[in-house]
């Protein structure tokens, strides 16, 4: 081994890395080498200063403290905390916005779509006459409501019905004898729907 | 403090208790303060640091897997935000606080050493400082390490992110090129 080898072992021994087997070794070769015996000396010196040097000393330890653990707290109570070191959760959060939005979306489509009429079929007819009916027994039992507001009540009904589209009107037969046996003016809708008159 | 009980107030903070961790930071805060210190030569740089290095140190807590001392752990997030910061500052700090800070405490030294043991004494130690700081900043964290904060080659590898081989080498080097410079004061340091 050469002189560098052992001074190796030198700076290795000062920091306690060495193995007892070539710390043996080294106690030998120091017995014999004085350089290398200089070298351990002066590097034990030098090592010796070193180690008393002044260590800096934290600037208000207590303030330093306080501060720290103000900040820690802030932390600890971050509700995106966890969100900061994965990113598993954020990519879930993107996951429900997106179908937020894409639900927000259909939402909007099917409410602001311009409203399509509704083609009258029989069932809707049917509805109507049961208004009609309705009505036309409540006006009938008071005769002053009959004077005053019947014109008006089937003007409204018939507006309601031309405002739909007749497209599967049957049983017309039954109808129109629904309205004979109700006495009311059944002429009304007839003629003004087009409703065939009754012979 | 042994290692089951900082394992133990590692396991409360990372559920949140900071108190737990304001425990672990009373101990390594000043250790770690100190190593900053030595890289940026100032004192509130480093104490900034200190505090961001202990933050993240808190943050990071759930990856901390114990394969490595939570000690060395702390190492290494100290000196990644100290190599940041100078690297981010653009240049390394200058040292004049420190060597300030060193003539004052020659007035403590005075008291018990003759005039003139004192005058070589502060003689050599402000040259010794001037030295170490002219290390390049690799060797003087290579050094601080192992020598200002006793970590083994194998901690300080760990650190550094190389071999413990590598360190061994590295300190091997730094410690010649000290006796180098030193040459000139060898006088001293055969006498102080």
């Amino acid at each position: 081994m050469r002189c560098q080898d052992f001074q190796k072992w030198i700076s290795d021994r000062l920091d306690g890395n060495l193995s007892q087997k070539n710390q043996k070794k080294l106690e030998e070769h120091l017995r014999t080498c004085e350089a290398c015996r200089r070298y351990y000396k002066d590097l034990k010196r030098i090592e010796d200063r070193v180690r008393k040097l002044p260590g800096a000393e934290l600037p208000d330890q207590a303030l330093f403290e306080d501060k720290l653990r103000e900040r820690l707290s802030r932390v600890a109570t971050e509700p995106g905390q966890e969100h900061r070191i994965s990113w598993k959760p954020r990519l879930a959060q993107a996951w429900v916005a997106g179908l937020f939005l894409i639900a927000a979306a259909v939402y909007l489509f099917f409410q602001l779509r311009p409203a399509v009429e509704p083609e009258m079929d029989l069932a809707m007819l049917m509805s109507y006459e049961d208004s009609y009916l309705t009505l036309s027994q409540t006006l009938s039992s008071d005769e002053n409501w009959q004077k005053n507001y019947n014109d008006d009540i089937l003007n409204s009904i018939y507006e309601d019905v031309k405002a739909g589209e007749l497209v599967d009107l049957e049983n017309l037969d039954i109808y129109q004898e629904q309205n004979n046996n109700n006495n009311i003016e059944d002429s009304f809708l007839t003629e003004n729907m087009g409703f065939p008159e009754e012979k | 403090m042994n290692r089951e009980q900082e394992l133990e107030l590692i396991s409360r903070a990372r559920k949140g208790e900071v108190e737990a961790f304001m425990s672990l930071a009373r101990i390594y805060e000043k250790p770690i303060f100190r190593l900053i210190y030595r890289l940026t030569g100032n004192r509130e740089d480093a104490a900034d640091l200190t505090q961001e290095t202990l933050l993240k140190a808190y943050v990071g807590l759930k990856k901390f897997r114990g394969q490595s001392s939570f000690h060395t752990w702390l190492h290494r997030i100290a000196v990644n935000e100290t190599l940041n910061f100078i690297k981010k500052s653009g240049q390394e700090k200058g040292r004049l606080e420190y060597l300030d800070e060193l003539k004052a405490d020659e007035a403590g030294l005075a008291r018990v050493a003759s005039p003139e043991e004192s005058s070589m004494e502060e003689e050599f130690r402000t040259k010794l400082e001037q030295v170490l700081n002219e290390l390049p900043i690799t060797d003087r964290l290579t050094f601080s390490l192992v020598v200002f904060q006793g970590l083994s080659h194998a901690e300080a590898a760990e650190v550094l992110g190389c071999s413990e081989g590598t360190v061994s080498w590295r300190i091997h080097e730094i410690r010649q090129a000290i006796r180098e410079k030193l040459k000139p004061y060898s006088g001293e340091l055969r006498e102080v």
